[in-house]
């Protein structure tokens, strides 16, 4: 897994170094006071996304799955080594961020931020169910149908979020929407450790069984 | 040193090939008993043809008794061939030679007539 | 000494192909050619034995092992070489080097440097830069370096120049006098194979048409020529295919020794080749 891991790093180094360059931009510019919670989030699902799909793309480009089912790899080191990546892209973003934030902070910056427990899992949760996602298609379909796939999911999820939001709002009074508000609201009072642990449980739910369903799309592929 | 030359456009097989031209080497006295001969696999090599045929070729030079193969050693010329082998010849020789003189016989031809006819045709062959 | 591959009623069915009982098996100290024309099945054999491919029946045992249990073990004594680049183009010669030699646990690095140098490889190039003889010389560098028992070359030589193709045939023969490592080398060029190969499969449409050793082949089947009068029906029965003209016909015989009591002197036996075996095997009689 370790070979895999160093492929990805060393055919990625390209994209690793603007990764670098667009979170320094972003810190240097963006002032978190207020939307880091949801701003530091979203930057890491999105670098995280794109290093994910760069790498399948460079992968796919090379037809290296020739080469790496060849060499003394199982298929399933080539699965884990790819979610053992995502979190991998993501811990390295949010890092990054911390490390510009703690630059600005260091120099009384008066926009600098405090990267808080919670953001940091939030990131880590997001990051994952978005690789979530997209792992069992790639897996599945190869990169290039899962590409489409995958896009579509994602704009449907976006605005069907803000159409959910919407639907919420305006059914209020709907008993299952006031159960849903229970829900938040008990979430909204647990105690950081009862948080953590509940996060870092649907983490596992969700990348445990994404895993699974990939290990057995890509058990069954052929090249 | 063993020279051979190989020829792939030959009709001659190539394990034929190397047979004779070891026999020859050996009747010759350019290889001399207790020789090494390269192994199997480095002759392969060298000539770039296949394992099976100089494994054939090898086999068929012990079986005649030109060589002797050690396992784990290796091939050598066998020791006192030379002679035996002369003597194998000989031994044809007189016997074709017995056919000619009854042939010779039974159509007339003279001692004298035949040892000019053999003269003839051995100065001719060299 | 057992094999150190062996495949037996290998079937594979694809929408528009087959790979109909494909059986062969190579022993330690050979070098096995497996020729047959393009989409004969030659890569299907060969990814199936990769498990690049799932079978649908028969069975694959590479080193006396099963490689559904095995596959790591088996894949760390196997080096390969196939027909196209699948580097990533973007690494140097090294960093694709360090990847695949991380994955070897018998990876040599001095052997790899010294090939790197025989090749004139430079490895701080990037894969994209070499040319493709380049390039199947650096897969061959890759598959020497980590102690491979089993050599496994998809089409290695197509689209290279005959110096190259030379080198390789060197390399190949002088990696045999090592008794314990064998060779599986597909082509179309036979003449690669004319020579140094010890046995010949050969495949064509999806099903072997023989598997043996190669002086064997090459001594009992012959062309044969002569007046087209003489393929009369008895004697079609002799051949495996022919190609007749109003001058005259050529025609493969695979019993040189049969032929040769049934039509004599009236015609010219000569040797065949690997490259005439293929050609008349495929062509058959169907154009006569």
């Amino acid at each position: 897994m370790f070979s895999l891991l160093l492929k990805d790093v060393l055919i990625l180094k390209k994209q690793f170094l603007l990764v670098l360059l667009f979170i320094l931009f972003a810190n240097y510019f963006m002032v978190f006071s207020t939307s880091g919670i949801v701003f530091i989030p979203g930057l890491t699902v999105v670098l995280t996304y794109a290093l994910v799909v760069q790498s399948c793309l460079l992968d796919d480009k090379a037809n290296s799955e020739l080469i790496l089912l060849s060499l003394p790899l199982l298929r399933r080191d080539i699965v884990r080594t790819k979610y053992f990546s995502l979190f991998f892209y993501a811990l390295s973003s949010i890092l990054s961020t911390l490390i510009f934030q703690l630059i600005k902070a260091l120099l009384s910056h008066p926009t600098a931020f405090s990267l808080t427990w919670g953001i940091f899992l939030t990131s880590i949760f997001a990051a994952s169910l978005m690789g979530s996602v997209y792992y069992p298609f790639y897996f599945r379909l190869g990169y290039v149908k899962s590409r489409i796939i995958s896009t579509v999911v994602f704009f449907t999820l976006f605005f069907g979020s803000s159409f959910v939001a919407g639907l919420l709002n305006h059914h209020s009074q709907s008993p299952v929407i006031q159960a849903l508000g229970k829900a938040v609201q008990w979430l909204h009072d647990l105690s950081t450790l009862g948080s953590t642990t509940l996060t870092l449980l649907f983490i596992l739910l969700f990348t445990g069984s994404s895993y699974l369903l990939s290990r057995r799309f890509y058990q069954r592929r052929e090249f | 040193m063993m020279h051979l030359t190989i020829s792939n456009a030959s009709e001659e097989p190539i394990y034929q090939q190397i047979l004779t031209q070891i026999k020859t080497l050996i009747i010759q006295g350019e290889m001399s008993g207790g020789e090494a001969l390269p192994s199997i696999r480095a002759l392969a090599k060298d000539l770039q043809i296949s394992v099976i045929t100089t494994k054939r070729a090898y086999e068929e030079l012990e079986r005649e008794g030109f060589i002797d193969t050690v396992p784990g050693k290796g091939s050598f010329v066998a020791v006192q061939n030379r002679e035996l082998l002369r003597e194998q010849r000989l031994r044809v020789v007189e016997e074709k030679l017995a056919l000619a003189v009854n042939l010779a016989r039974s159509a007339g031809i003279g001692l004298s007539e035949l040892q000019e006819i053999l003269s003839l045709i051995y100065e001719e062959e060299d | 000494m057992p094999n150190i591959l062996e495949v037996e009623n290998l079937s594979k069915t694809f929408p528009r192909f087959s790979l109909q009982k494909i059986s062969f098996s190579l022993a330690p100290g050979y070098i096995m050619g497996f020729i047959g024309p393009n989409g004969a099945g030659k890569s299907t054999t060969l990814k199936l034995i990769m498990h690049l491919l799932h079978k649908d029946s028969g069975q694959i045992k590479i080193f006396g092992l099963d490689p559904q249990h095995y596959e790591r073990q088996i894949k760390d004594r196997i080096g390969f070489v196939y027909d196209e680049n699948h580097f990533y183009e973007e690494l140097t010669l090294k960093a694709m080097a360090r990847i695949m030699a991380s994955c070897y646990s018998h990876w040599e690095p001095q052997t790899f440097t010294s090939y790197l140098e025989q090749f004139s490889l430079p490895p701080k190039e990037k894969i994209k830069k070499l040319s493709w003889g380049m390039q199947m010389k650096f897969s061959l560098a890759l598959a020497l370096s980590h102690q491979a028992e089993l050599l496994i070359l998809d089409e290695p030589t197509s689209g290279l120049d005959p110096i190259i193709r030379h080198e390789l045939i060197e390399i190949l023969s002088a990696l045999r006098e090592d008794e314990k490592k064998a060779v599986l080398f597909s082509t179309h060029i036979t003449t690669d194979l004319e020579q140094i190969a010890d046995y010949i499969t050969f495949i064509h449409d999806g099903q072997l048409v023989f598997s043996r050793a190669k002086d064997d082949i090459l001594e009992r089947y012959a062309l044969v020529k002569g007046d087209p009068g003489l393929l009369t029906r008895e004697n079609q029965s002799l051949f495996t295919g022919w190609n007749q003209t109003r001058y005259g016909f050529t025609g493969l015989v695979p019993d040189r020794a049969q032929a040769r009591l049934l039509l004599g002197n009236r015609v010219l036996f000569e040797k065949a080749t690997l490259d005439d075996i293929m050609l008349y095997t495929v062509r058959g009689k169907a154009h006569v």
